[in-house]
């Protein structure tokens, strides 16, 4: 009995310091992110910075443009404001600054640092997407200010001079076509799940070509993986990759274990411009070798098409 | 006998007898004792050896027996595994035939269009069940490929007329008939099933000796030439007949070209071309005289078609190892060659990298309008920035000469439709729908955690399709 009471205030003991660690862990946390959010620097946009243009416009320390993008010249601004108004000017707009400002900085929505929202890239956007997709623009010739990873006018001439010269239609917005182009992704890690998925088909289809074409000329390994896509296509056969590659006695690389090797890069082009739609059998389900094959049925379909060893029908 | 003979041998008995009393002398004798000795260690250890490899034999035996023992147990686990899949398959398959006779049944029972529509989705649902357990046997038999075929547009066909209920258009006569002809095909399945439920009762396996998995494939023979009559299944879905044969619109009323001409032409599409040789010819939907190109990359293949001589496909794996980061020259690379290819003006509408190659997508526009049903890919090398490969299927099946109306509502009426915020203006663009349907629309990239292509009809502001843009790390950018 005892022991089951010094147990058990031993326990609330214990759940009465995890419990005040936790508190003060949220509490740290919930500060640190507060300040954070409440300083308006270099890279922050939003109607805040604007608000503070606006007023260091119009008390003539700042002859810029009052569009809600924290650069360089609005942190001279600042800075110029800071020393004539005896604040440290280190260019931040913190809660004394922000006093002298006549401005409160609370509210969440000031500092947006890191980009408009996990995919596009448009005027105002910041962070280290906008200074990668400067340094591209740069070193193509197609932008000549700096990378500071502030998404402004300069940036946007150069995005639209980029989509011009590429039959990109020319918004001077980063969308997804344009951020192909530019060979960046935009969208951070939302939609890995579904990614991994079409890579595993990607990859087995390599795997059945390895297994069933190694030896053939390229083109021929394309085929064979046409031929697979086709028959997904087919009513005739099951619906998806992995239900036609491993459907009993379909292709012999499954049989003898074939399928298991590592495919190696051609294989792994070959299907992956299957995928993307290059067939060059246009629509055949089948192919044999005619020289090894067997079944009269198979031997008398018409065929379409001979690359290598095999025969497409 | 003589009496010399006899002294002879008497001589020779004595030297025997003398020979013998001098083997006794005791030296010889230890000797005898020694080589005895010998030979008895010899035969001992003879005897040891034979023991010991006997001993071994029958140990290894016993191991080699357990073994292939345990691999008997194993291969008789597997086989009851395998067993216990092909009789999942066998049941379901048996489950769905059953399901869909019946639900075919109810449709002739149904007279409101809202159960018609709910027991059709119920026929698409368990004509696809029953296309799953069928995949599960033997694949290239054709029975099973045309039990397969059988399923897969019953549940298709359905799928489209229960759709089309919903468009306010109810079954007709002759789409009523198709189905009760579908019913007597599902007849055919249960049939094909019927002694393989004899052989389960009687507790008979479907592997092994004597197994019924050979017999059930063969039952699906049936379906070859059915004994009742199987509708042609032409209809305005994917598994349609229509599509078994194509045509090509955009080379209707085009002249042959001669293998020779096909040459000349080919060279001409492919300006870095060193050398072109006709190799054959694909007789397949599309006709197309093709080509081995030698280029300072590598061997390609080239498909002219025989029809119009337009270059249909042209693709080269160039070795390179070293890929470079994507540059923009690739897609104003990929233009120049479509264009010079003879597609006319053409636009960038996705662009994807994958393997050291950048996929270019692009389309013909007509009046401002971009056409994806003639989408034509181009492939180039990342770190040579030369094109390498171009596929133009779509044009060469879709391209014709079209009247595009004028849309009924308003690039902003449209966008103030639109479920998420967009990225960009709209622009107007012709999809396909369906398999056979184009449809003008207005096309918006769209933004909430992650990148959407929304595409509202034209005319009617209905959401008519709804595509994913799936960031993957091994292959760039899909579009799902």
């Amino acid at each position: 009995m005892q022991k089951a009471g010094v147990k058990r205030a031993l326990a609330a003991v214990a759940a009465v310091v995890l419990i005040a660690a936790l508190l003060f862990a949220v509490v740290i946390s919930s500060e640190g992110g507060e300040a954070e959010a409440a300083a308006l620097k270099r890279g922050s946009t939003g109607d805040k910075v604007s608000e503070m243009q606006r007023k260091l416009k119009n008390w003539g320390y700042y002859d810029g443009s009052v569009d809600g993008i924290f650069g360089s010249g609005t942190e001279s601004a600042v800075k110029f404001f800071q020393r004539k108004n005896g604040l440290s000017a280190d260019g931040i707009v913190g809660s004394a600054t922000a006093a002298a400002l006549g401005m409160t900085l609370s509210g969440s929505s000031s500092s947006q640092t890191g980009g408009v929202s996990s995919g596009v890239l448009k005027r105002g956007s910041t962070g280290d997407k906008v200074s990668k997709m400067q340094r591209k623009l740069k070193d193509w010739g197609y932008y000549d200010g700096s990378v500071d990873g502030i998404f402004g006018s300069g940036t946007e001439s150069a995005v639209k001079f980029f989509q011009r010269k590429n039959g990109l239609s020319a918004d001077g917005i980063v969308g997804s076509a344009t951020a192909a182009a530019l060979g960046m992704t935009l969208s951070g890690t939302s939609s890995s799940g579904d990614g991994s998925v079409t890579s595993s088909d990607l990859n087995l289809l390599a795997r059945v070509v390895y297994g069933e074409a190694r030896g053939e000329e390229y083109v021929g390994q394309v085929a064979v993986a046409a031929v697979v896509l086709n028959r997904v296509a087919s009513p005739s056969f099951p619906n998806t990759i992995a239900g036609v590659v491993y459907q009993a006695g379909a292709f012999d690389c499954v049989s003898d274990g074939q399928i298991n090797l590592t495919p190696n890069d051609t294989a792994m082009r070959a299907a992956e411009d299957a995928l993307n739609g290059w067939d060059p059998t246009y629509g055949c389900l089948f192919y044999y070798n005619p020289r090894t094959a067997t079944s009269a049925w198979m031997l008398s379909r018409p065929v379409k098409l001979v690359i290598g060893q095999h025969n497409f029908c | 006998m003589k009496k010399g003979d006899l002294e002879e041998k008497k001589a020779a008995l004595t030297a025997y007898a003398e020979q013998l009393a001098d083997e006794d002398k005791p030296s010889e004798r230890s000797d005898r004792a020694k080589k005895s000795r010998r030979r008895k260690a010899v035969r001992t250890a003879a005897v040891a050896v034979v023991a010991a490899l006997s001993v071994g034999a029958i140990a290894g035996l016993a191991v080699a027996l357990k073994y292939s023992e345990d691999m008997n147990a194993l291969r008789a686990e597997y086989m009851r595994d395998m067993e216990g899949v092909y009789t999942r398959h066998y049941y379901d398959l048996a489950d769905s035939a059953n399901e869909l006779d019946v639900t075919l049944g109810k449709l002739e029972a149904a007279n409101t269009v809202s159960r018609q529509q709910d027991i059709l989705y119920d026929v698409w649902n368990a004509a696809g069940l029953a296309g799953v357990s069928l995949s599960a046997f033997e694949g290239g038999e054709e029975g099973v490929m045309q039990a397969s075929k059988f399923v897969g547009q019953t549940g298709d066909y359905a799928h489209y007329l229960a759709e089309r209920l919903d468009d306010g258009e109810p079954l007709t006569a002759e789409e009523l008939e198709k189905l009760g002809k579908l019913r007597k095909m599902t007849g055919v399945l249960k049939r094909a099933l019927e002694s393989t439920r004899q052989g389960v009762s009687e507790g008979r396996l479907f592997l092994g000796e004597g197994g019924m998995l050979s017999d059930l494939t063969g039952e699906f023979d049936a379906f070859i030439d059915p004994e009742v009559d199987y509708p042609e299944m032409i209809y305005d879905g994917p598994f349609s007949d229509a599509l078994e044969h194509r045509e090509c619109k955009a080379l209707a009323g085009m002249e042959k070209v001669t293998p020779e001409r096909g040459a000349e032409l080919a060279a001409g599409y492919i300006p870095y071309a060193e050398d072109v040789e006709f190799v054959s010819r694909t007789e397949s939907d599309i006709v197309t005289l093709n080509y081995r190109v030698t280029t300072e990359d590598g061997t390609g293949f080239a498909q002219i078609t025989e029809k119009g001589g337009l270059l249909v496909s042209y693709n080269l794996n160039s070795d390179r190892a070293e890929a470079a980061e994507a540059a923009p020259e690739f897609t104003a690379a990929a233009k120049r060659f479509a264009e010079g290819a003879g597609f006319g003006e053409l636009a960038v509408v996705w662009c994807a990298s994958a393997q050291g190659v950048s996929y270019v997508n692009l389309t013909p526009a007509k009046d401002g309008v971009i056409l994806y049903p003639d989408l034509i890919k181009v492939k180039v090398d990342e770190s040579s920035g030369r094109v390498t490969g171009l596929d133009a299927t779509h044009y060469i099946f879709n391209h014709t000469p079209r009247t595009i109306g004028s849309p009924k509502i308003s690039l902003s009426e449209a966008a103030a439709r639109l479920p998420l915020p967009a990225v960009g203006e709209g622009r107007l663009a012709l999809i396909p729908m369906d398999e056979t349907r184009e449809v003008l629309t207005y096309e918006f990239e769209c933004e909430r955690d992650g990148t959407y292509f929304v595409y509202l009809d034209a005319m009617t502001g209905e959401e008519v399709n709804i595509l994913f843009v799936v960031s993957d790390t091994e292959r760039g950018s899909l579009l799902m």
